[in-house]
């Protein structure tokens, strides 16, 4: 059977649609609202972390310009005021969240095939005791957690900010793939099977590819919503294992002072890895799948 | 619809010569075969067990008196419970609780399918767009939190400014802070929901769209028709991802109004963070939480369901 | 006192605990089996040191501290290898933002890991964490020869201060008796800083020493238009929007915050003094306060009065202190500080605020946690943290006379104001265990009211709780 892959011919337009009819031009117009509305708190995030500490907060769109809150937070004066190196929690949050997504999608992966390809019995219960990390309210584990963790020696360490951040990554991760595993076509795998491959090598060389860019999407938005949170890094961890979003409240300041310049320097700094991992996996995001779910 | 033909599937990576075709199926012992969703989802249950005991462990608090001024804390049953459920506040906060789950997910939802709809034209300005969807999702809420608040400040916030609304409009007054904070959400969470139902609609089949076309049906038609029920799950997924994190809503409301003014935007889960955390009272915090999962199961074993239901007809939908 | 950690669970109990989906019933065998409670208490360590007194005695050691983003810890931050000179002791130092502050704090002691051996502390939580026994006993240490060296003088510290960390946890009994569970490091009177600069312009020479003509002056300066008003105050929902400027005129104008019947305390919010004042304080905000006023937190009332937008602020003297260096910020320079309205019998009396450094009961390097508390709260550290230039107000009289003096002189109005109120500067609340859940709830009344709600029986009713929970 020959399999080539799915070359767009023309941009994709909405079934029924023409090109710049009225329809579009507002469709269009409708976009260019909703991206004002998002990009201007970010746009004024960065003028803010251009601003110095005496127009922080007295002065809109005409300031003087300067670099020096970024400088100040990846600097050893940063590290002065907030006791962390700002740099190495970049690093930390990455080993982290990094980590924590493998983790899920190892796991996930396997657990969410089974359940999509197979609904085998129990299988959806698995899937809802999942989906349940999710409704476990944060605070109502965190002090069971502290204590359980420093039991048995897990606090502030990577390994037990790994394991805790599956609260975050794994429920996504699952839910996210069961639908396309759901979606998959048997045939495909059938076709490997009886050409001779076993089942694992059937998996990897047809199944994957196929859910590759719903892979991409769990495995982005679990990086995405374990890099920004709060409360675990902040309980369960302190230097070691401290993640960079805790790091970046520390620049608040405290004692009555005010340094939202260098938050929001900070906050820019600590979006990049995510924004650039963004970034690279859109494509897988973005391509069209391969379509046609062929249904016998 | 079917079609047999062997339309365009995609490439395989380029493979070794395949070992001797056979032309049946490899037999595989039953007892194997059945094993074997089992022995997949293993790891993944460990998981669950790690997550579960702690879990247990706080449900266990709410049947103590457990608090810092109480060293010794003992059984106390439903005590808690009682004091909860009669208190008044509890009720205001479920309230809270109720109408911000339901006003932001419903939002982010109408707002992330229509954006999803525009971007999958891919028009110029849509492919442009469509690389920085995700920016709000970059920024924890907490700091999103902190930085609304400062665009919100009366005195000095640049909202009021861009607006002309004068620093006299007050957007965390009593009577707009619950709308102001949905407001936020939304920036936030409605590219989650955009993204999700994106990749899902990229994922549709085409002939069905293509074969309308040419019957001659309206837009609006095929997008009822065809192109809804087709993508239900992938909306459920996401309606169910915010609902739940919706009610248990805590960090960037905590940031722009710690619950206030009042207790007009106290949700469940700050209530929580009042009693646990600052006045100590960890059993009565324990308390609360207990019962927001409860709400939040039985709220999503329901949508759980309506998303089966969804995902047959979707699948009889495409056929 | 007795040691309270969380549950400990044995492997038994938590396959046990699997089974339950927090059904009752099951639990009763956990109870026992957890050990929830009952754990003998932490000793005091002062009692195991003798051999007289060394700074390098605990050397090689290391200690971990916990400190939030102040000033204070700024001044310090470059002094600190000073002190490993001295010692041989490393300090590994975990900072937590404020607003997350006491969330870190609570969790740890609570947890009972008792990671970090010295901590920040602020004199309200001493009520909390001093009953479940997690902070050490500070008295056997300072009275220890062989622990404390001999030009200490813990006395140099302002009595106002040795007295609002000291306490017994018994009920209706006042501050100053009991247990020393901290060592005050910096504190803060709360009085009116005002921008002198407008002041001037308009002509304005007296300032008003009654709280009427305050509230007066704070309405005839607020001009909605110019976006200037009179007065920044908190009001964010937090126990820490009472304890400034609002306890500090509730009390000079004669109301108390509960009285003690000789068995019980009874709240007083709902006093006719009390709901007068309430109803004129709120009037304040809503004619001379910060639009979002219900959302105004510690940084938000002084960053106003440093970018001219507030006039006055009531608040701490330490936080609008380092906005008058040049570049703080844009008002710098213009600002000047005066004690406030009298009450109506001319007194002064202030609440006050202390950060001050307390001892884990729980931790393991007790000893060197000490020598690294003397020595953050003793003269000579004091002194160079001073001259920086940021830090106000040192706990010791004797850099206050001397460093102090001749640093802050060019601050206008703050050293007189210092002197005015320091005799009559205390912690005003009534000790009590619920401490910040009454208090909160106060604040929460405050917010009700400016909302809409009819001062006295919203204060009521808020008596009506607090007195419940109070007494529990």
């Amino acid at each position: 059977m020959a399999i080539t892959r799915f070359k767009p011919t023309r941009s994709e337009l909405l079934p029924g649609q023409r090109r710049l009819s009225p329809g579009s031009v507002t469709a269009d117009l409708g976009l260019i609202i909703w991206f004002v509305f998002s990009l201007f708190p970010i746009a004024w995030m960065v003028i803010l972390a251009l601003k110095n500490a005496q127009e922080q907060t007295t002065t809109y769109f005409q300031f003087s310009p300067t670099w020096s809150n970024f400088a100040t937070v990846v600097s050893d004066k940063g590290t002065q005021m907030t006791s962390v190196d700002f740099k190495a929690a970049l690093l930390t949050s990455l080993l982290n969240c990094g980590g924590a997504v493998i983790v899920s999608l190892v796991i996930g992966i396997p657990a969410a095939y089974a359940a999509g390809r197979w609904k085998y019995k129990g299988s959806s219960d698995l899937m809802f005791q999942m989906l349940s990390f999710r409704f476990a309210p944060e605070l109502m584990v965190i002090v069971p957690l502290f204590v359980i963790y420093n039991q048995i020696g897990l606090f502030d360490t990577k390994v037990g900010m790994i394991w805790v951040l599956q609260l975050v990554t794994m429920p996504l991760v699952v839910w996210i793939l069961r639908s396309y595993f759901e979606d998959l076509p048997e045939d495909l795998e059938q076709a490997a099977l009886l050409d001779g491959y076993t089942r694992t090598r059937a998996f990897v060389m047809v199944a994957l590819p196929i859910v590759r860019p719903g892979i991409a999407a769990a495995a982005l938005l679990a990086f995405i919503f374990a890099w920004n949170n709060y409360v675990f890094p902040l309980i369960l961890a302190d230097s070691n294992a401290g993640t960079v979003t805790v790091a970046i409240t520390k620049f608040l300041g405290g004692g009555g002072q005010a340094y939202y310049n260098l938050t929001a320097a900070a906050a820019i700094i600590a979006a990049l890895p995510p924004l650039i991992l963004a970034l690279t996996i859109q494509r897988y995001l973005v391509r069209g799948l391969s379509f046609g779910a062929v249904k016998a | 619809m079917t079609t047999q033909t062997p339309k365009t599937t995609p490439t395989q990576p380029d493979r070794p010569a395949a070992p001797q075709a056979r032309r049946e199926l490899p037999t595989v012992p039953t007892w194997r075969r059945k094993l074997r969703p089992y022995l997949l989802s293993i790891p993944a249950l460990v998981i669950v067990i790690g997550i579960l005991y702690p879990f247990v462990v706080g449900a266990y608090y709410a049947f103590l008196n457990y608090a810092a001024v109480n060293p010794n804390p003992h059984f106390v049953w439903f005590d808690n419970f009682k004091s909860v459920l009669g208190d008044q506040v509890f009720w205001q906060s479920v309230k809270v609780t109720a109408i911000f789950a339901v006003a932001a997910t419903a939002v982010e939802t109408v707002l992330g399918v229509g954006l999803a709809l525009l971007l999958n034209r891919s028009s110029i300005i849509g492919k442009i767009f469509e690389k920085v969807l995700i920016l709000p999702l970059m920024i924890a809420p907490v700091i999103a939190g902190v930085i609304w608040k400062l665009m919100f400040n009366p005195q000095f916030g640049i909202l009021n400014h861009v607006l002309g609304l004068g620093n006299t409009f007050d957007w965390l007054s009593s009577s707009h802070a619950l709308f102001s904070v949905v407001l936020v959400d939304l920036w936030i969470f409605t590219p989650f929901v955009a993204i999700l139902v994106l990749a899902g609609m990229r994922s549709l089949p085409k002939e069905p769209f293509e074969a309308s076309e040419v019957d001659g049906a309206s837009w609006f038609y095929m997008f009822r028709k065809l192109m809804l029920p087709m993508l239900w799950p992938y909306i459920l997924v996401a309606v169910i991802f915010r609902f739940m994190d919706n009610l248990k809503v805590f960090d960037h409301i905590y940031v722009l109004t710690a619950g206030g003014p009042g207790v007009a935007t106290r949700t469940l889960q700050i209530g929580a963070f009042e009693d646990s955390i600052i006045n100590l009272d960890y059993s009565r915090g324990s308390t609360y939480m207990l019962l927001l999962w409860i709400i939040v199961f039985i709220t999503a074993r329901y949508l759980v369901s309506v998303l089966g239901k969804a995902q047959r007809r979707a699948a009889g939908a495409e056929s | 006192m007795t040691r309270f950690t969380g549950p400990q669970m044995s492997r038994r109990n938590m396959l046990a605990a699997l089974g339950i989906t927090g059904a009752a019933a099951a639990s009763l065998p956990l109870l026992s089996a957890c050990g929830v409670g009952g754990k003998a208490s932490a000793p005091n360590g002062a009692g195991e040191v003798s051999g007289g007194f060394d700074w390098r005695k605990a050397s090689g050691q290391t200690i971990n501290i916990l400190q939030t983003p102040h000033p204070y810890q700024l001044s310090y931050q470059p002094l600190l290898k000073e002190f490993t000179e001295l010692t041989g002791i490393n300090v590994n130092v975990d900072l937590v933002p404020e607003a997350d502050y006491f969330t870190k704090l609570n969790t740890e002691l609570a947890g009972g890991s008792g990671k970090h051996d010295a901590f920040m502390l602020g004199a309200y939580f001493i009520w909390q964490y001093g009953p479940p026994g997690w902070i050490e006993d500070l008295n056997p240490w300072l009275q220890n020869t062989s622990a404390t060296n001999a030009e200490y003088d813990f006395d140099d510290i302002f009595e106002g201060l040795r007295t609002s960390t000291r306490w017994d946890f018994t009920l209706g009994q006042p501050l100053g008796t009991g247990g020393q569970w901290a060592i005050p490091w910096g504190f803060e009177n709360n009085v009116v800083a005002y921008n002198k600069r407008i002041f001037d312009e308009k002509g304005i020479t007296k300032l008003p020493d009654r709280f009427d003509d305050f509230i007066q002056l704070a309405v005839d300066l607020t001009d909605r238009s110019q976006n200037r008003y009179g007065i920044a105050t908190r009001g964010s929902k937090s126990w820490a929007t009472i304890h400034p400027g609002f306890m500090t005129q509730y009390t000079r104008e004669g109301a108390v915050d509960y009285t003690f019947n000789g068995s019980e305390l009874i709240a007083e919010m709902d006093s006719d003094k009390a709901i007068e004042f309430t109803k004129k304080w709120i009037e304040m905000q809503h004619q001379a306060g910060p639009t979002s006023w219900t959302t105004y937190d510690y940084p938000n009332a002084t960053g106003d009065l440093g970018d001219g937008k507030a006039m006055m602020v009531f608040d701490a003297d330490s936080a609008t202190y380092p906005k008058n260096k040049p570049g703080a910020s844009k008002e710098a320079g213009n600002l000047a500080w005066y004690p406030g309205p009298a009450g109506p019998d001319g007194n002064y009396k202030t609440n006050l605020w202390t950060w001050s450094w307390a001892m884990s009961a729980n931790s393991r390097n007790k000893l060197p946690a000490w020598l690294f508390m003397q020595w953050a709260t003793g003269k000579e550290s004091m002194n160079k943290a001073v001259e920086g230039g940021t830090y106000a107000d040192p706990v010791r009289k004797s850099v206050f006379d001397t460093t102090f003096k001749r640093i802050a002189a060019d601050q206008y109005g703050y050293l007189e104001t210092f002197e005015t109120v320091i005799g009559q500067s205390k912690i005003q609340f009534t000790p009590q265990k619920k401490f910040f859940d009454t208090t909160q709830n106060w604040a929460v009344a405050l917010q009700d009211i400016y909302g809409g709600d009819d001062a006295a029986s919203r204060l009521r009713s808020l008596a009506k709780t607090n007195t419940s929970k109070v007494n529990l």
